[in-house]
């Protein structure tokens, strides 16, 4: 790339500091000392916080030397809310094997991506890139893969990050390595704060812009990258109890997340407003005999530690970034709460990996003139088609919630309220808790396989019944194999 | 050299007497939560020093522990959010987190103003026998300017903490009520944190496991388990902890990520600390301007209007500061049961 090439494409503060002016630092400490050189005392970028994850930062090092504990630093620099660069690299004695950089460029309003490789920084590409077919999945879109933030614990208990739900203790680290002692550690703020002040605001900036330049009063252009988000699962979060596993005992109770069973962001506590779901606790007694059951243990080459992750029942969700997207369709009037309801609505318990649902996204086009409503468009198209298709299909059942107007929230509910009345039932019996486990299991295979799992060993406990088939889950709370479209 | 404990964030309303009876109250305190209950499992706690009666030694560390004031125990309750802010903007009672607040709203009953506090209860209960006159001129600041001498007392003539101006989350909040939000709490608290403890050969270190073994505190709250975590965490290095003067519990920041005004004023400007001192906000206050046009229910978080103060306390954490010495000099052995 040219110095004028560059200087028209790369705008955030990392390429036009730093790697524009000819300065290309091998070291977060690098990247640190050259920000604080390029900026005056008062700038954004001097304020800084750091973060640490890692899948095995729970178990000390010397209680297992060989564990690839995967600790990784997260260091910002920017303003609260608007984080202006992100690095991340590895955490274990500081070695920089890894370096990768996100900046915000205000001008195009995109993240550029970077990574350091041994012949140097390679500019991966943009937001938009990862919207594009050409690029999409590909390079760091394998698992930013729309482009935006990515924080796969999102919510409490952030799972395998340090956050007031779970300290960190310095013996993670081996006995001389110097992050023990290391401000970036030891000052470190919780998975709370990056949360709340650095993904999900840069989630949004990233929605934000992208509907900015597609979507006008006239035209929508990629309507098929925005409806995607609301059909299918583009990418996945991962949420559990907040249960520590150790701590679970037979005489107590497991809250089980509430989105494991539903789409509960978007249905109840989105724009949606619908019934919430009941208690969905299981007994302590029966949780701990399922994990007996399927030999559940967190495992890495030769270790081996009987039980679930740290806190218990970690799953798949529904990702910020898909739901992010459908607020905006709501907000700017791009979609009805109707048109949201009747597509969330189909194969309603199943959340994540619903290939009844993402079959809809084939009525999406492509760009489209606003001459009449999109969901109108869409919407007719489905209708057409669920005459012909078979009974149970994602077709017919979004045509039957549609077909009643304004009484689409009557009906969604008495479904919701049916389901909720099954899952009460089931929960408290052993075959119930045993068919969640099965089909917490069959999600976490499927997740493993993403990319944005990364692959990494002790991201979730292992079972017997892990590379198992996807199931699903049915509205009257039993699993079943999953359908294939 | 010993310490005399300052009044929170070093407020000025205790006259010179009441400033010493604030710090030997403390230091009861503390000694009480050094000697523990008397059972042997939880009993006396070596680790955690008086500073009116021991010195502090010169390679001393302040450790800040932060939490978010949003209660965590209605995760349990409900997984319908608004149900969560409504059961929190409820009661007191459910503003468990060291912090609490009330809401002022419109004749719309559109939200105008949101404030929090954290001061503790045992010092206006000082504060009530010390200056009754400032007392009432607090009150009358933090509640209504219809506060009168007689509300604030019971028949007994003793103070009230949760009399009618400091008993709702519509009126004030004047100081903390909640029944374990107070500083006394909170010693104890990380008294009983400073024993280590190994159970099974295997040192206890996670937030959970230690506050169910302790048994110091709620484990369904976002403050108790970690208060004592990493209080654990400093006596793990072989240190004797205490809190730092002044001892007490502040608000650490706002941070309104998300948070959309109307004409696009950062909402951090519409946060002020009115009581308490940079660095330890005892009082904090989410309120627009008058002349904006516009108030604090016209806001959206994430695309919600704030139509509840506990949307915005989602957004306020809170802070205690703990205090190490002599670190890697402490003998304590770990106990090996639990409470």
């Amino acid at each position: 790339m040219s110095d004028a090439e560059a200087a028209e494409e790369l705008n955030d503060p990392f390429a036009k500091l730093l790697l524009r002016q000819g300065q290309f630092p091998t070291t977060l400490e690098e990247i640190i000392a050259a920000l604080e050189r390029a900026t005056e005392e008062s700038d954004p970028l001097r304020r800084r916080m750091s973060f640490i994850v890692g899948e095995g930062s729970q178990i000390p090092f010397n209680e297992a030397r060989d564990v690839h504990r995967g600790l990784r630093l997260v260091v910002t620099f920017g303003r609260d809310n608007e984080i202006d660069v992100m690095v991340s690299t590895d955490a274990s004695g500081l070695t920089n094997d890894f370096l990768q950089v996100i900046g915000w460029d205000d001008q195009k309003r995109v993240f550029h991506y970077y990574e350091r490789l041994q012949e140097g920084w390679i500019w991966a590409g943009n937001s938009s890139h990862a919207l594009d077919p050409r690029s999409r999945g590909q390079g760091p879109f394998d698992s930013h893969i729309n482009g935006s933030l990515v924080l796969k614990e999102l919510k409490l208990p952030w799972n395998h990050w340090k956050s007031f739900a779970a300290s960190m203790d310095a013996d993670v680290f081996s006995d001389g390595d110097p992050m023990r002692t290391d401000p970036l550690f030891i000052d470190s703020s919780g998975a709370e704060v990056l949360e709340e002040r650095v993904v999900r605001p840069g989630v949004r900036r990233w929605t934000d812009s992208r509907f900015d330049s597609t979507v006008t009063s006239e035209e929508v252009k990629q309507a098929d990258t925005l409806l995607r988000q609301l059909f299918e699962t583009t990418t996945i979060n991962l949420v559990s109890s907040a249960t520590e596993s150790r701590t679970l005992r037979a005489n107590s109770k497991l809250e089980l997340p509430p989105s494991f069973f539903l789409n509960v962001d978007e249905l109840v506590n989105g724009p949606l407003d619908l019934a919430g779901p009941p208690d969905l606790s299981v007994s302590g007694e029966d949780y701990l005999a399922v994990l007996d059951e399927f030999d559940v243990a967190l495992v890495d080459g030769q270790f081996r530690q009987k039980g679930d992750t740290h806190f218990a029942f970690l799953v798949p969700e529904r990702s910020v970034e898909d739901i992010d997207v459908v607020r905006k369709c709501v907000e700017t009037g791009l979609l009805s709460k109707r048109f949201v309801a009747c597509a969330l609505m189909v194969d309603f318990s199943n959340p994540v990996f619903s290939e009844r649902r993402a079959s809809l996204s084939r009525f999406a086009p492509e760009s489209f003139t606003r001459d009449s409503p999109l969901e109108e468009a869409v919407a007719r198209a489905i209708v057409a088609d669920a005459e012909s298709a078979p009974q149970g299909s994602a077709e017919r059942e979004f045509a039957e919630l549609w077909g009643l107007g304004e009484g689409w929230r009557a009906e969604a509910e008495r479904r919701l309220h049916g389901y909720y009345d099954a899952l009460s039932t089931r929960l408290k019996t052993r075959d119930g808790v045993r068919d969640v486990f099965r089909l917490a299991e069959a999600r976490r295979t499927k997740a493993f396989g993403l990319d944005i799992s990364e692959r990494r060993p002790l991201l979730f406990a292992t079972s017997t019944l892990r590379g198992s088939e996807l199931f699903e889950m049915t509205p009257t709370a039993t699993i079943q194999p999953a359908a294939t479209t | 050299m010993a310490t005399q404990f300052s009044a929170p964030a070093h407020l000025k309303d205790l006259s010179a007497e009441g400033r010493r009876a604030w710090s030997e109250q403390l230091s009861n305190v503390m000694d009480q939560a050094i000697e523990g209950s008397g059972n042997p499992a939880d009993s006396p706690r070596p680790q955690f020093f008086n500073p009116a009666k021991a010195s502090i030694a010169a390679d001393h560390v302040e450790k800040g522990i932060f939490w978010t004031a949003s209660p965590r125990k209605l995760l349990f309750v409900t997984s319908v959010v608004r149900r969560r802010w409504e059961i929190a903007d409820g009661s007191r009672e459910r503003q468990d987190e060291y912090c609490e607040w009330a809401v002022q709203r419109d004749e719309h009953g559109k939200v105008t103003r949101v404030t929090f506090t954290c001061e503790v209860p045992e010092y206006f209960e000082l504060l009530a026998k010390d200056n009754k006159k400032r007392l009432l001129e607090l009150y009358r600041d933090f509640a209504s300017p219809q506060v009168q001498p007689e509300d604030l007392f019971d028949s007994n003539g003793e103070y009230a903490p949760k009399n009618r101006w400091n008993n709702k989350t519509a009126v004030g909040p004047v100081h903390l009520t909640q029944r374990n939000n107070n500083l006394g709490a909170a010693i104890e608290l990380a008294a009983a944190a400073t024993i280590i403890r190994k159970i099974n050969g295997r040192i206890l270190t996670s937030e959970q496991e230690l506050i169910r073994c302790s048994q110091y505190g709620d484990p369904d709250r976002n403050s108790d388990p970690h208060i004592g975590a990493q209080v654990n965490l400093l006596a793990r290095s072989k240190a004797d902890i205490t809190l730092a003067d002044p001892p007490g519990l502040y608000i650490n920041d706002f941070t309104p990520a998300g948070f959309k005004t109307p004409d696009g004023t950062d909402a951090r400007s519409f946060w002020n600390i009115t009581r308490g001192e940079p660095g330890r906000g005892l009082r904090g206050v989410f309120e627009v301007p008058s002349g904006k046009g516009y108030a604090v229910g016209d806001i959206t978080i994430g695309g919600a209007h704030i139509e509840f103060g506990a949307q915005v306390a989602d957004f306020v954490s809170i802070r205690l500061v703990g205090l190490a010495c002599r670190l890697g000099k402490s003998t304590v052995e770990p106990k090996t049961g639990c409470v």
